[in-house]
Parts: C-alpha cells; sequence; structure tokens
C-alpha cells in the first residue's frame, strides 16, 4: 500500500453527490467530516500492471502519497452511454471527445433527474491545481 | 469477457478491478511512451505543451527538477499518441466498459495521472460526477 493506490469507499455511488464547494471556494474535495468517514470505510484498489479499476462516476475515491522508491501511473478514460449529454465544457478538452468506441450512437438523450452545484473549471494545467490552491490558501 | 458474477460486482459496489486488460505488448508501448515525456519533462521548469483550450498539457508538481522529474499529469494522452489511443479505444478496457455500461459508449476525455517516487501529491476524497464536465444528463 506504500506506493499510494487508489482507495474507494464502496457503494458510495448509490448514496448522496457531495459538495465540492467550501467556504465559497471550490476545491475539488470532499469536506472533513466525509474524508474521515471515507478513510474509515475505504478499499484499496490493487492490481498488476494490466490491470483496470473500472469505477463509476459517483463513486467516492482519493489517493495517498506515493511513498514507495517506484513510480505509480495510471491511465484515466472516462467513458459514457452514447445517451448521456455533459452539462459544461471539458476541462481536459480532446479532438477525439464523443467518438462513439462501441456500438452506435441513437441520436437520443436519456435524462434522470438530479440536483448538483456548477463546478468551476480549472485555470491551471490540471484539477490537482485546484485541490493544492485551496491547501495553500486554506491551510 | 465479464462474469455475471463481475458484473453484479460493479454494480453492487460502484467498482471492479479486472486483470490483463491489456496486452503485455501494448503496455510495453505505454509505459515507453510514458517514459518519454518524463525525460522531456527534464528539460522544463513549469507546465508545458498545450491543449486544444490553451492551458499545458503536461502538469508538474512542486519541487520538480531535471533531476528529479515529477510529470503528475498527462492531458488528452489519445491525441498525441497511437498507443495511448488503442487502450482507449480498442482494447479489453473499452469492452469491459461497453459490457457494463454500453451497449453504446462514448469518449468523454483521457488522462495520465503519475505519483513518481516519493513526489508529495496526493488526491483529496472527491466524486468525479460534480466535477466540471462530468456532470451527465443520463
Amino acid at each position: 500500500m506504500e506506493n499510494g493506490p487508489l482507495e474507494v469507499w464502496s457503494g458510495t455511488h448509490k448514496s448522496d453527490i457531495h459538495s465540492l464547494w467550501h467556504d465559497g471556494v471550490f476545491t475539488g474535495a470532499v469536506d472533513d467530516a466525509v474524508t474521515n468517514a471515507a478513510l474509515d470505510n475505504r478499499s484499496y484498489c490493487t492490481g498488476k500492471a494490466g490491470s483496470v479499476c473500472l469505477m463509476h462516476t459517483r463513486l467516492l475515491h482519493g489517493s495517498a502519497k506515493n511513498n514507495s522508491d517506484h513510480p505509480r501511473t495510471l491511465y484515466i478514460m472516462v467513458f459514457s452511454a452514447t445517451d448521456a449529454v455533459a452539462l459544461t465544457p471539458s476541462p481536459v478538452p480532446s479532438k477525439h471527445q464523443g467518438i462513439v468506441v462501441r456500438g452506435h450512437d441513437d441520436g437520443r438523450v436519456r435524462s434522470v433527474h438530479f440536483d448538483i452545484e456548477r463546478p468551476e473549471l480549472p485555470k491551471g494545467a490540471s484539477f490537482f491545481t485546484q485541490q493544492t490552491h485551496n491547501e495553500e490558501n486554506h491551510g | 469477457m465479464l462474469s455475471e458474477d463481475q458484473k453484479s460486482f460493479f454494480h453492487k459496489n460502484g467498482y471492479l478491478v479486472v486483470e490483463n486488460a491489456v496486452s503485455e505488448t501494448l503496455l510495453e508501448r505505454l509505459r515507453d511512451e510514458f517514459s518519454g515525456w518524463v525525460e522531456d519533462s527534464r528539460k522544463h521548469d513549469a507546465p508545458f505543451g498545450t491543449m486544444l483550450d490553451g492551458r499545458p498539457r503536461f502538469d508538474i508538481e512542486a519541487g520538480h527538477n531535471k533531476d528529479h522529474p515529477a510529470l503528475r499529469r498527462v492531458s488528452s494522452p489519445d491525441e498525441i499518441s497511437e498507443s495511448y489511443y488503442e487502450a482507449m479505444a480498442n482494447s479489453g478496457v473499452t469492452d469491459a466498459v461497453a459490457e457494463l455500461i454500453g451497449p453504446n459508449i462514448k469518449l468523454h476525455h483521457t488522462k495520465i495521472n503519475s505519483k513518481l517516487p516519493h513526489s508529495a501529491t496526493v488526491v483529496k476524497w472527491h466524486q468525479i460526477f460534480p466535477l466540471p464536465h462530468i456532470a451527465m444528463m443520463t
């Protein structure tokens, strides 16, 4: 576990969507109470190289520092059903966004009800700058 | 490629680890490509490269230098690498995703997160869904 593997809180994809806004700042992280509960309930996702962890986008997850002598590198691929439509611009734009990689697009949108705060697009190179910036400004 | 037990596990728990989703050959190509980007990063002291929206493609963390490179993020490697495109569009990963949320699936985006040895990056707990772009009508 010393290389900072992915940690997940099993089953949370079926529960609440937690706020990533705190004191008017978009932190990209849940609050301390949810974090502490997650740490008490975490499972580690490990596997040999070439393994994939398939993860629901509502699942609570995080990871610790890599304290090992080896890199821990992972490739994240985000897919959706073709009848899902993004509500905000992508912070990781790609000329391939929206290409259908399996099946076909039948031109339909399937919607379900949810209520959610609008996020803030990252201004820096990545989402990490949002998580770290908050730490620098709020201790 | 997934068993009924694996599919049930995913739907119950929200995640599933599958071994050998990427072949040894492809894995080696992915590693080689990433190693090349780490080597490139030694020449930079700030995030570099350019994404479609003008922001840097390659992100480095505090403390990065040519002797101890700390490249922590490559955005949209599918655009600049045939290997990363192939892993996304035509691998066991694509097949598994189609079995879980398909049959019709499309790409949103790709990225590489790396924690080099003894680097400082942690990822605080969060859900993907309420981040920009990911909130989907579905």
